[in-house]
């Protein structure tokens, strides 16, 4: 790609609960942290690429949040929006700021999110379950969130003969991560094992609690530039290879498949775009909800064959020390899931595990990072790519 | 599983809100009768309800009985209720099913005992009265 776009730095806030702060407010102390850790100056800052606030909580959507970043940072950018795919958002940030970096529409594109996740409670459960739902033919049947992937699983559970051992190993395996990184919150709660999670209560079958996601506020900052100024910023960037999205039917129960999340759609058409297969994957960072999403993800992806992811995990290959590492920070079972802001997370840590920063949990070979971010209820699908080196 | 609430008032549970669009559907649901929009251009179903055929794009498809029969598609045992109507019928069932004719609905599956729960299993549509005269479609096993 002109101009070889690549991810020049990136900075979250550790998940966790922040009552002094809206969700804007969380945006500012995104930035506060962004522009400690890095040396990027805001004038350097052409372009802004931000997501509504309140989509999940009271009150409603705030939708130009990307001016309010802009006039905290004090910029006029030449190429800013806010914009909406649930988890996938920021994927498909990367993507636009990529794009927009090889067509010299910016030079330095700030992606940022932050969310607050409200608790499941008398009055936010049934506002989430409608914005989750088709309101006329799926809410009044007592759906919502974990109900609508629990039916995916179901079919994912049939369809390869997998068990509930094989998505209980995915959130031990990533409780072992989280015990390598020093902002994930379920680090002090310590390592879990597979009768865990089985006898957590149930939530919704084939979910226990522990095959779910904890809700918490975050967010996070991705600065994308060119190549020239990733490397003086960086070092070691992580560019951009490419990008595939896939949009299918918001409403679950219109899905003219369950069994598979529409990974397959999108991360075909990223590795097209970048040129690679899956066999050049080294790491993979898998948008996980819920336990069973990175089973699916990890055979829609290609990284392992139809049924075998449960076995990829049993085995450890996707644990410190395995043959393909995956969600190597914890994933948001153990990080921690930030509400509107959660498809930051994976991104931030395969580019970190690129740039090889990612302290403790580093993988050694790193050289090329999936991934997959999921939005909607498994509706909107963004497959990303990142390397040490540029597009070829 | 719950006990079948089919035919017996519930008070409280969420009733859907009909567009002008959706109206006869729900019409029809309050009679008793499941009725989808067909096509008589392509034969195609359109659901949920639209002014013109999802598949070639012919407008204002029109409304035809359904058997009412099908087949399940997926399902979870929901445990944790998301409202408080729902928080007695825990653990409930919510499921998708397809009809023979081919659309595809999200509903309770019934008085469903977990162990005859499979993919492809049989299921037929009952009716589910939640307030006087307005009535959702439900389904159990058959």
């Amino acid at each position: 790609m002109r101009n070889d776009p690549a991810i020049a730095a990136v900075t979250e806030i550790p998940p966790g609960r922040y009552p002094d702060f809206d969700e804007l407010g969380l945006h500012m102390r995104v930035l506060d942290e962004f522009l400690g850790q890095w040396q990027v100056r805001p004038s350097e800052i052409d372009g802004v690429l931000a997501a509504p606030t309140g989509v999940l909580t009271a009150g409603g959507a705030d939708i130009s949040v990307h001016e309010k970043v802009a006039d905290e940072l004090g910029v006029n950018p030449r190429y800013a929006q806010s914009m909406y795919a649930g988890g996938a958002t920021y994927a498909l940030m990367v993507a636009r700021a990529a794009a927009a970096i090889a067509a010299g529409e910016a030079d330095a594109v700030l992606c940022i999110s932050a969310g607050k996740f409200p608790k499941v409670g008398a009055s936010s459960g049934e506002k989430i379950a409608r914005f989750a739902s088709h309101p006329e033919f799926e809410f009044p049947y007592g759906v919502y969130i974990p109900v609508l992937y629990a039916m995916a699983a179901t079919r994912y559970l049939a369809e390869t003969g997998s068990t509930h051992d094989d998505l209980a190993a995915v959130s031990v395996s990533q409780r072992e991560w989280a015990l390598r990184h020093p902002d994930a919150f379920m680090r002090s709660k310590g390592a879990i094992t597979i009768a865990d999670v089985a006898a957590s209560r149930m939530v919704a079958s084939p979910f226990h609690l522990l095959d779910c996601s904890v809700p918490l506020e975050g967010g996070a900052a991705v600065l994308v530039t060119g190549g020239g100024t990733a490397r003086r910023i960086a070092g070691r960037p992580a560019y951009y290879l490419g990008h595939g999205e896939a949009h299918f039917q918001a409403a679950v129960s219109q899905r003219a498949r369950f069994d598979t999340g529409g990974a397959e759609v999108s991360s075909a058409r990223a590795y097209q775009a970048a040129g690679i297969t899956p066999s050049e994957i080294d790491v993979a960072q898998l948008y996980d909800s819920f336990s069973s999403n990175p089973l699916m993800y990890l055979e829609e992806c290609g990284l392992v064959g139809r049924g075998k992811a449960g076995e990829h995990y049993r085995s450890g290959a996707a644990s410190p020390g395995g043959s393909l590492p995956v969600n190597t920070y914890g994933g948001l079972m153990s990080f921690g899931h930030t509400g509107d802001a959660s498809g930051m997370s994976m991104i931030v840590e395969g580019a970190l595990q690129v740039m090889g920063r990612a302290g403790e949990r580093q993988v050694p070979r790193s050289a090329t990072a999936l991934v997959h971010t999921h939005g909607g209820m498994l509706s909107e699908h963004a497959t990303l790519l990142l390397g040490d080196r540029a597009e070829g | 599983m719950a006990d079948s609430m089919a035919d017996d008032q519930v008070p409280g549970k969420p009733l859907p809100e009909p567009t002008a669009v959706s109206a006869p559907y729900w019409a029809a649901v309050d009679d008793g009768e499941l009725r989808m929009q067909h096509c008589a251009d392509c034969s195609g179903w359109t659901f949920p309800p639209s002014t013109r055929c999802r598949h070639c794009a012919a407008g204002e498809p029109h409304w035809r009985p359904v058997a009412g029969t099908g087949e399940l598609l997926t399902w979870s045992v929901v445990h944790q209720a998301p409202y408080p109507s729902y928080g007695p019928d825990t653990p409930y069932v919510v499921a998708v099913v397809r009809l023979d004719e081919g659309p595809q609905l999200m509903a309770n599956l019934l008085d469903a005992d977990e162990g005859a729960l499979a993919i492809g299993a049989r299921v037929r549509v009952v009716f589910e009265e939640r307030a006087p005269g307005h009535r959702v479609p439900q389904f159990v096993l058959a």
